[in-house]
């Protein structure tokens, strides 16, 4: 029989060396645990949402994570923090990792560090962490450390620098004043943060030396790039201290605006949709909410112009939208509900390009399957998102060689592919096959029906003509345990994603089944590369 | 009273690719035929005055058609209930049902009305609900919630939601596995490879509206008794023969589904003259409910004159029991 397609390792990896001097020693009886908490993490770090899916409760889901995050830091806190911080782990997957990071719990320690530059790669784990993440989840870590009673040097400094760092400092405030007092409070403790409070709120020339020094110690020092007085009004805003300095104060218009807004709502427009929605319903429930869309249409936040396009219409409210700005799979699901244009389109197209651009690895010739069948319509909380991430997928995949594409079931509509029918992959695959691609991806969350296990007893018939071209199940969604991944068949590869530019953790997955030290080793590599790219921390 | 055989029932459908999970068998009745005139129960509004009456609103113009053993399991601190038998309520008017069922026995309290979700009783339930749909007493299904909930674990209580929350997830998965297709009005569902429904509905809109309380509570739930029990095992798909080439492997899944396919119509070609004795039992001008039964089947069907709308026919309980002995072969010397 002819043998086509080959065995040869999927990836082919430029990694270089490593900036940080390190060394890996895993024990022989360490090594099985080791591979199972690994590829758990890489798994559930690139996917999870913390929503419930198909499978699983979002406390089974949340109960999962926390026990992958812990079980990796017990092996090593460098080797756990780093891996954090690799393309593809998803935003809370970063932060659920901040309060552990920021404490000082014990781990094995199979990952030794040259001590020199040990402080430094913490710091720029932590610095990494917090910039690729959205400031209401960063808030929510920090309020975190509370609960877990963490309340360092460090942990005081990363959060004075995160609530005070001067980008939209008063933006922020205004949004999140009542958790950046938690975690305020938790770093100053309860009777410095009120004796800071007051002495924020009147103006500095006004201090004495004493006071001055007692603010200088417990935030000035921690905070950079902010002028005084807008530090002043913002600190002693969130800790509720309300004087005339604090609501009326022209160095600070946003936060002035807050309190203005309470008698003449038109005031409020330099504020957030939320925040004046919220002033409106309290203090001017006979003006129309329409009316708030329209004061403050040029400071929505991306993910509300793309959530409040449907009410902007109805309110005949033009609001901004620039799908530039947002990731393939929320233009997906975007375009779902809205309809695709044009516009969208060539956002789409030049994000699947750059997702392809950062994959390590290239085909010659690949073959694509996309499962269009009913059930990617996902879950009623995730409505069409398992079809967006597949759609993305197999526009990134377009790239990544000379790739050609089946689809299973679905309809086309409007320009777009929507859902439904039902499963039946083993005819894609064989006429996949006989193109002989190098390998042959199908984008499913794994449910068959036509019938369940076809796919399975097809692979075993190619397996058996000697035909060993990889065949790559990628499943859209997260499950909890890695057992919840629903695999078409034992005998493929199948690994979970949650948009496209990760692809790169569930296959070095793969990986670390066959030689768990060398894909650690690789694995911190890359991340260790990566970090020397980022700033410091001051 | 009129005969009528599965083949009138089911005129005008179309069977589409049978699905095959685990123990359970879909196969799609696909038909152009559709009648829009019919509201699907999605937007019914309903509530509970007194224990085993139920009232509806039609919100709708149309009339609205509530698929047989509608029942609903509502949020509220108040005593789920099911409607004994399908029902029509014309355009924007109101009635009340005063044969419904109450399938929470350890919970009182009454509904209010609201938009509250749509399931179906479970199939087991389905034959005694139905036998007794002119019996006014709210607790006339209690016992059989009780041997549901008993013969798969759960406690000796006439209560529904026990079941549907111990086996939350494994219900879910069915509506996940079972994926209806373009121009699908019906189903056919089989367990361990028995025919266990027949389902029609008006039009694919109104088929998609009942797609999910049918593939869940009603059929999904009676595979999952069956399993508990040990009483049924997975059909066999036909065996993928030996290749030795891709395309002769397209051969052979193309000869594997055409005798997946064969024994799916063997198995409703083997319905479709039975006859049935009919019933009328209530109507809403043009229309008619009649209950409609013989030794396999037992349900009800909405017609207009001859044309059959609606149909949700279940297996009797008594009907698997003696299938040994009917498929046995015939006496002779």
């Amino acid at each position: 029989m002819k043998q086509h397609g080959s065995a040869k390792p999927l990836l082919n990896l430029v990694m270089g060396e490593s900036p940080v001097d390190f060394n890996l020693a895993v024990e022989p009886s360490f090594q099985a645990p080791l591979k199972d908490t690994l590829g758990s993490f890489l798994d559930i770090t690139g996917t999870a949402t913390g929503r419930a899916t198909f499978y699983n409760s979002k406390e089974e889901q949340e109960a999962a994570e926390a026990a992958v995050h812990a079980n990796l830091y017990d092996f090593d806190r460098h080797l756990y923090g780093a891996l954090l911080t690799l393309p593809g782990v998803t935003e809370r997957s970063r932060v659920l990792g901040l309060p552990r990071l920021l404490g000082h719990g014990d781990s094995l320690g199979i990952l030794a560090l040259d001590k020199k530059r040990e402080v430094e790669t913490e710091n720029r784990i932590l610095a990494t962490l917090l910039d690729g993440v959205s400031f209401p989840r960063a808030l929510r870590a920090l309020v975190s450390l509370r609960d877990v009673k963490v309340n360092n040097a460090r942990s005081r400094r990363i959060v004075m620098q995160t609530l005070f760092s001067p980008r939209g400092i008063e933006m922020r405030a205004v949004r999140f004043h009542g958790k950046m007092a938690s975690a305020l409070r938790h770093v100053l403790g309860k009777s410095a943060s009120g004796v800071i409070g007051n002495i924020m709120s009147r103006a500095a020339d006004s201090w004495q030396p004493h006071e001055r020094k007692f603010v200088q110690d417990r935030v000035l020092r921690y905070v950079h790039g902010v002028d005084l007085p807008v530090l002043q009004v913002v600190v002693a805003f969130v800790l509720g201290k309300l004087t005339p300095f604090v609501t009326a104060n022209a160095a600070t218009p946003i936060i002035s605006a807050f309190f203005a807004a309470r008698k003449d709502l038109t005031k409020g427009d330099k504020l957030p949709f939320e925040v004046l929605e919220g002033i409106r319903s309290t203090y001017h429930r006979s003006l129309p909410a329409s009316m708030v869309l329209e004061l403050t249409q040029k400071n929505l936040t991306k993910g509300q112009q793309i959530r409040l396009q449907r009410t902007a219409e109805k309110a005949n409210v033009e609001v901004a939208f620039d799908p530039a700005r947002y990731d393939a799979t929320q233009l997906y699901i975007y375009a779902f509900e809205r309809g695709m244009t044009d516009e969208i389109r060539q956002a789409l197209d030049s994000k699947a390009k750059a997702a392809a651009a950062t994959l390590p690895f290239r085909f010659n010739k690949l073959a694509v399957i996309v499962d269009a069948s009913a059930s990617m319509l996902g879950d009623k909380t995730q409505r069409l998102r398992p079809m967006a991430i597949a759609l993305a997928m197999s526009d990134m995949l377009q790239h990544v060689g000379t790739a050609k594409g089946q689809t299973v079931g679905g309809k086309m509509n409007g320009g777009l592919m929507q859902p439904s029918g039902d499963t039946s992959l083993a005819e894609a695959l064989v006429i996949a096959l006989k193109d002989k691609p190098e390998a042959v991806f199908i984008i499913s969350d794994g449910y068959e029906n036509a019938p369940a296990g076809r796919f399975a007893d097809t692979v075993e018939r190619v397996r058996g003509l000697a035909i060993m071209t990889p065949i790559i199940q990628l499943s859209p969604v997260a499950a909890a345990e890695s057992a919840g991944l629903r695999r078409l068949s034992p005998k493929v590869a199948s690994l979970p994603v949650s948009n496209p530019a990760g692809m790169t953790l569930p296959l070095l997955r793969e990986m670390v089944q066959a030689d768990v030290v060398g894909a650690a080793t690789m694995l911190a590599t890359i991340a260790f590369r990566a970090l020397w790219q980022q700033k410091t921390i001051q | 009273m009129t005969k009528l055989t599965i083949g009138e029932v089911l005129r005008g459908c179309e069977v589409g690719r049978m699905q095959t999970v685990g123990l359970m068998q879909m196969i799609p009745l696909l038909s152009d035929l559709e009648d829009d005139r019919f509201a699907a129960p999605t937007t019914a509004l309903m509530r509970t005055q007194t224990y085993g009456s139920m009232g509806f609103k039609n919100p709708e113009t149309k009339t609205m058609l509530l698929p047989l053993h509608a029942a609903y399991m509502v949020k509220e601190a108040a005593q789920d209930h099911a409607m004994s038998h399908a029902a029509l309520i014309k355009g924007n008017k109101e009635k009340t049902f005063s044969t419904a069922m109450c399938v929470q026995q350890n919970q009182g309290g009454t509904i209010p009305y609201g938009a509250h979700s749509l399931v179906i009783l479970p199939h087991v339930l389905r034959e005694p609900a139905l036998a007794n749909r002119e019996k006014r007493d709210y607790s006339k299904l209690w016992s059989s919630i009780a041997a549901l909930n008993r013969d798969t674990g759960g406690s000796s209580a006439g209560n529904l939601i026990d079941f549907v929350s111990r086996f939350e997830k494994e219900l879910d998965e069915f509506v996940a596995e079972f994926e209806r297709v373009p121009q699908q009005i019906g189903a056919v569902i089989l367990i361990g490879n028995r025919v266990m429904g027949v389902e029609r509905s008006p039009s694919r809109a109104y088929f998609a509206a009942v797609w999910e309380p049918l593939i869940r509570e009603c059929y999904g739930s009676e595979a999952i008794r069956l399993a508990k029990l040990n009483k049924t095992k997975p059909p066999a798909r036909a065996p993928l023969r030996s290749v030795n080439s891709l395309d002769d492997l397209s051969a052979a899944l193309g000869e594997a589904r055409t005798k997946d396919e064969e024994s799916a119509k063997g198995r409703v070609r083997a319905l479709i003259n039975d006859d049935f004795k009919v019933e009328a039992d209530d109507k809403e001008d043009p229309f008619v409910i009649e209950t409609i039964g013989n030794p396999q089947f037992f349900g009800q069907i909405v017609r207009e004159g001859e044309r059959v709308h609606y149909a949700s026919l279940i297996t009797r309980s008594g009907w698997s029991n003696d299938e040994v002995w009917r498929s046995a072969k015939a006496f002779a010397i």
